[in-house]
């Protein structure tokens, strides 16, 4: 159990930046995900971590001591791969076992504890069957799940997860997450886990931290980066659906500053009024929306100002998905089936006044 | 800059010396290997073709004479010796082209077969044709010669070419049939879906993505066809004689003179040579394509 | 006119059989999904319609048709694959051309028309910008459209999907889900689409056909297989967080019916009752089928026809929380939207909303419905 400390860190492959100079703080016993599309640098953040991959400036700490030049096996990190590395000649239980055997700390476990550990993890992860085969005989799925229980029997420092559920099916990794999270809240393990999947990140975690680009976009808890992106790629990563986008200009000549769009004018609710100030008419803005705060109607009303088109309808049993058109754009809207009134024609929508977003448009930052 | 930042990047320089001082050593040790194994490979080829320009004096002086006056001399003392020179180089090109594009059509089409279609027994045949390559060809060229007396085949092309099919056909084969399992059947699905008979998909899709293969293939035929010696040396007499077969009549059983076999040896290698370098791209990227899976 | 129908088709690889008396019937400019896991059975069902795939058993007809033994060039079906499956060596025009020149076409589409059709489609599809473009060139979603372009530009009787979004992220497959279901509508041909997302058999099926190893499950509407699964097996299938299916035991006390477990009584309506009564055997083992936004929590009061347990687990996904309870080492999945304020170990009562309850015989999976 530790912390880990990133300052400054910075990695480059040949001539390309891939981590550009990222401070970060992961606490002791916390979970935290990296966050973020395929090439932004999460992968190469924790394999540096890890000490698989040379640090090109900067440091890291972990539990307080500069690892730089540790080598990796005397790093006390446990990593969990997503192509899985699994030593081919050895059974499943042999694979789980090895950790636990290595030479450092044998002394650590019995024979009769090393058993007892692994039995517990492959029933968690549903591979008490499997112990005996190798992994030629297994299916991704189960390969996946034998490289994270390697990675979890070990007492760690740190346990590093490079997406280690993607090739399971969607019910698989449903629970498996359940479980890991289960496992840290009881054993209070501090995690590091890369994944693209928001979904990963946002049930599991305690903090996320959104990178795109080598850069770290935001940190905060599920909550803060669901509630309050940063900008404009946070707040389009995090969520499904995804958040609705909808471009137009300020006005501020009248009293109150209105988002002006082709088709309508919405005057911008006080909350938001102070960070406009300082802009003039004309300015570029992005109103951002998410599909749950997006009220409809099928008349005209103060609540839904806004005209629209029903451009397709989707019933997916326990939500409704409805694609409406209005100026142009498509904007999704999740309501529940039984409230649909119409599956197409002209519908009035309006937005959850403290659930709206305003985005500069040429900066993506949040206003 | 701070003390402590000076002395960190001292630090993170002095590692970064140490890593590229170690892969330059490494990079060292590969290329002079390589250099090793160019000059062992090369240097006969080098000693044959310079010799050829040499006169028979310079060409046994001991130790060898490395810079000289070239001389045409052993070349013509090469059509001198052997009239029938001219017509062993054409024979060995219309030899070799011919066979060379009757096996590749030939052998590509069985090899789609055997790739493409579930033929009872297809697993065997492609064993029987790869193993006509396990045993030395001097053991069929008994038999071959009865036949060809047989059938009045002997020192005439069309028995050559025959010949030359014969042996190189399972190994184009078996080259095809790997470049035709590395195109997706998909490909061929969706064309067939989309309402081309067989005959145009293969025309349309295949053949086009079969293409670096199938000159792979064909550069290798024909480096072994021009290289062929046993067969043509048996087979043929006089009329249809290609270059190698012809190389013997410069031994003599008293002496034999170097300058004169350097040369014709040169006129058969260098063509090759030539052909070889200008190729060289299409045999690469052909053998990463199919040649590895076998 | 282009009716299909599968006639007790089977489709055996050796010893291993992929598809087992499978009939199904899809109506003239009908929407069909064929919805399973991987290894069902899906994919050989199609490639047997396309005719890539040779029948072992059965018959398939087209209209009125045996298509059998029919070459796949004359099928008049269109295919789109789950991995494209684009011609690599031709720019995405050619790609898209390649059916109309194909020689059994080639003399209705002069060199013109040919060009008119595929600049049609391409903008429909919004692929006009990419034309010249190689496969290699493109984004996987690029692809996908593609792929759909050059199935879709000689207006086929029969369209055949392959998973096509399968391989896509998750925004793009519910963008494309979305535009798909658009563009289907103006589309004259029926249409049979493989997949393993209920989420895409909900939204674009007229009719869904769920499949598990060979064996057909269920046939019906979205609505029918979403609120009257046939088994558990497809309850399980449609809905996420999947519905919960509880091991419970049948009592009939004072012409009541309830069903209970460790942690719990539940008395049940009489829409149950009926259905239990007709269903002949004596069944006593049962699993309770309630999906998770069917769950409320009891706030304070002890209610009856409740369930208690502790909560496992929360899961936050911004507008909603999912919460996993354990009830006797089983986890149940509820749903509470907004805010909530539970930690784990928290003993929690659940309340089931009684008329969405379901009853699943436990010897064999099948639904108790009134018969």
């Amino acid at each position: 159990m530790a912390d880990v400390v990133l300052r400054d860190l910075v990695k480059m492959y040949e001539s390309t930046l891939a981590v550009k100079s990222i401070n970060f703080e992961c606490k002791d016993g916390e979970f935290v995900a990296f966050l973020g599309p395929s090439g932004c640098g999460k992968s190469s953040t924790l394999r540096m971590i890890a000490g698989l991959e040379e640090i090109t400036d900067g440091e890291i700490f972990i539990d307080g001591k500069r690892v730089n030049d540790i080598h990796t096996s005397k790093r006390d990190v446990a990593m969990a791969f997503e192509n899985y590395a699994l030593y081919p000649s050895m059974t499943v239980y042999d694979n789980m076992a090895f950790p636990l055997r290595a030479k450092c700390r044998a002394k650590d476990y019995s024979v009769g504890d090393i058993d007892r550990i692994i039995k517990e993890m492959a029933e968690v992860l549903g591979l008490d069957d499997v112990l005996d085969s190798y992994p030629s005989q297994l299916s991704g799925g189960q390969m996946q799940r034998v490289s994270l229980g390697r990675a979890l029997v070990r007492k760690a420092k740190v346990y590093l997860l490079d997406e280690p559920i993607s090739h399971l099916d969607a019910r698989q990794q449903a629970d498996i997450r359940r479980h890991l999270k289960r496992i840290h809240k009881v054993y209070n393990s501090t995690i590091m886990y890369v994944t693209h999947d928001q979904q990963e990140a946002m049930t599991m975690a305690d903090r996320i931290a959104v990178m795109n680009n080598g850069e770290l976009q935001q940190v905060g808890t599920p909550k803060e980066v669901f509630d309050k992106p940063a900008n404009i790629f946070v707040a389009d990563f995090i969520g499904e659906p995804a958040v609705n986008f909808l471009s137009g200009t300020l006005n501020v000549n009248q009293e109150i500053p209105v988002f002006h769009c082709q088709v309508f004018d919405y005057p911008l609710p006080a909350r938001l009024r102070p960070a406009v100030r300082t802009l003039a008419t004309g300015h570029e803005l992005v109103l951002g929306i998410r599909p749950m705060y997006v009220r409809v109607s099928n008349v005209k009303h103060d609540d839904c100002p806004i005209g629209g088109t029903i451009y397709i309808y989707e019933n997916l049993g326990e939500e409704a998905l409805l694609t409406i058109k209005i100026c142009d754009e498509l904007i999704r809207v999740i309501v529940t089936p039984e409230r649909v009134l119409q599956t197409e024609g002209a519908v009035w929508v309006g937005f959850s006044e403290q659930n709206l977003h305003l985005f500069d448009k040429r900066t993506g930052q949040s206003l | 800059m701070s003390y402590t930042m000076y002395k960190r990047t001292l630090n993170a320089n002095r590692e970064k010396v140490h890593i590229i001082a170690g892969k330059r050593l490494m990079n060292m040790v590969s290329m002079i290997a390589l250099l090793v194994a160019a000059i062992i490979a090369l240097f006969p080829i080098y000693w044959v073709i310079v010799s050829a320009f040499k006169t028979e004096k310079e060409v046994f002086i001991m130790p060898p004479v490395w810079i000289f006056v070239p001389t045409m001399q052993a070349f013509k003392k090469v059509f001198e010796m052997s009239s029938n020179f001219g017509r062993c180089m054409t024979n060995s090109i219309i030899v070799t082209v011919i066979s060379v594009i009757l096996t590749t059509i030939i052998g590509s089409m069985a090899a789609y077969g055997l790739a493409r279609f579930r033929l009872k027994g297809s697993k065997d045949i492609s064993f029987y044709m790869l193993s006509t390559r396990f045993a030395p060809a001097i053991g069929f060229v008994i038999p071959f010669y009865l036949i060809y007396m047989r059938f009045g085949l002997i020192d005439t092309r069309l028995g050559l070419i025959l010949a030359n099919i014969t042996i190189n056909l399972s190994f184009t084969v078996w080259m095809m049939k790997g470049v035709f399992e590395e195109i997706p059947v998909a490909l061929e699905e969706a064309a067939l879906i989309d309402g081309m008979p067989r005959f145009g998909v293969i025309r349309t899709i295949t053949l086009p993505l079969a293409r670096p293969g199938i000159v792979a293939t064909a550069i290798f035929s024909t480096i072994m066809c021009w290289n062929e010696f046993v067969f043509a040396f048996t087979l043929t007499q006089f009329n249809a004689r290609t270059l190698p077969a012809e190389m013997p009549r410069f031994l003599s059983a008293n002496n034999i003179q170097w300058d004169v076999l350097s040369a014709a040896g040169t006129l058969v290698i260098v063509p090759m040579l030539i052909f070889a370098f200008f190729v060289q791209r299409y045999l690469i990227r052909g053998l990463t394509l199919g040649a590895v899976k076998g | 006119m282009s009716k299909i129908f599968l006639e007790h088709v089977v489709k055996k690889y050796g010893y291993i059989t992929a598809l087992n008396d499978l009939s199904l019937e899809c109506q003239d400019r009908e929407f069909v999904v064929i919805l399973g896991p991987s290894g069902a059975g899906k994919t050989s069902t199609l490639r047997m319609i396309a005719g890539v795939e040779a029948i072992t058993s059965g018959n398939i007809w087209f209209d009125d048709q045996l298509v059998n033994e029919m070459p796949p060039g004359e099928r008049e079906t269109a295919m789109v694959f789950e991995n494209y499956n684009l011609y690599p060596h031709m720019t995405v025009f050619d790609n898209l051309a390649y059916p109309l020149r194909v020689p059994k076409r080639a003399a209705s589409y002069a060199k013109e028309d040919v060009t008119e059709q595929v600049h049609r489609i391409a903008n429909m599809l919004g692929i006009d910008t990419l034309l010249n473009r190689m496969p290699d060139q493109l984004s996987g979603g690029q692809k996908q459209r593609v792929s759909l372009g050059r199935a879709m530009v000689r207006m086929p009787k029969v369209f055949l999907l392959d998973e096509p979004i399968a391989h896509l992220d998750a925004k793009l497959r519910h963008q494309l889900r979305a535009e798909f279901k658009r563009l289907s509508r103006e589309f004259n041909s029926t249409i049979i689409y493989v997949t393993h997302d209920y989420k895409e058999a909900l939204s674009l099926g007229d009719k869904v056909a769920i499949i598990k190893k060979g064996e057909l499950q269920q046939v019906g509407t979205p609505e029918q297989i979403f609120s009257e699964p046939a088994n558990t097996f497809v309850a399980d299938m449609i809905g996420e967080p999947a519905m919960n299916l509880i091991p419970a035991k049948l009592l009939i006390e004072q012409e009541r019916l309830f069903c209970t477990a460790k942690g719990f009584k539940i008395e049940l309506g009489d829409y149950e009752r009926q259905a239990v009564l007709s269903c002949g055997k004596n069944v006593s083992q049962v699993y309770i089928g309630i999906r998770p936004m069917y769950l409320s929590i009891a706030n304070g009061s002890e209610n009856k026809d409740a369930i208690s347990g502790e909560i496992y687990i929360t899961e936050p996904l911004g507008y909603k929380t999912q919460i996993s309870v354990q009830i006797n080492k089983q986890l149940f999945y509820v749903i509470v939207t907004g805010d909530y304020s539970y930690s784990i170990g928290d003993k929690i009562v659940l309340i089931p909303n009684k008329q969405k309850i379901l009853l699943f015989d436990r010897e064999n999976g099948r639904r108790i419905t009134i018969v």
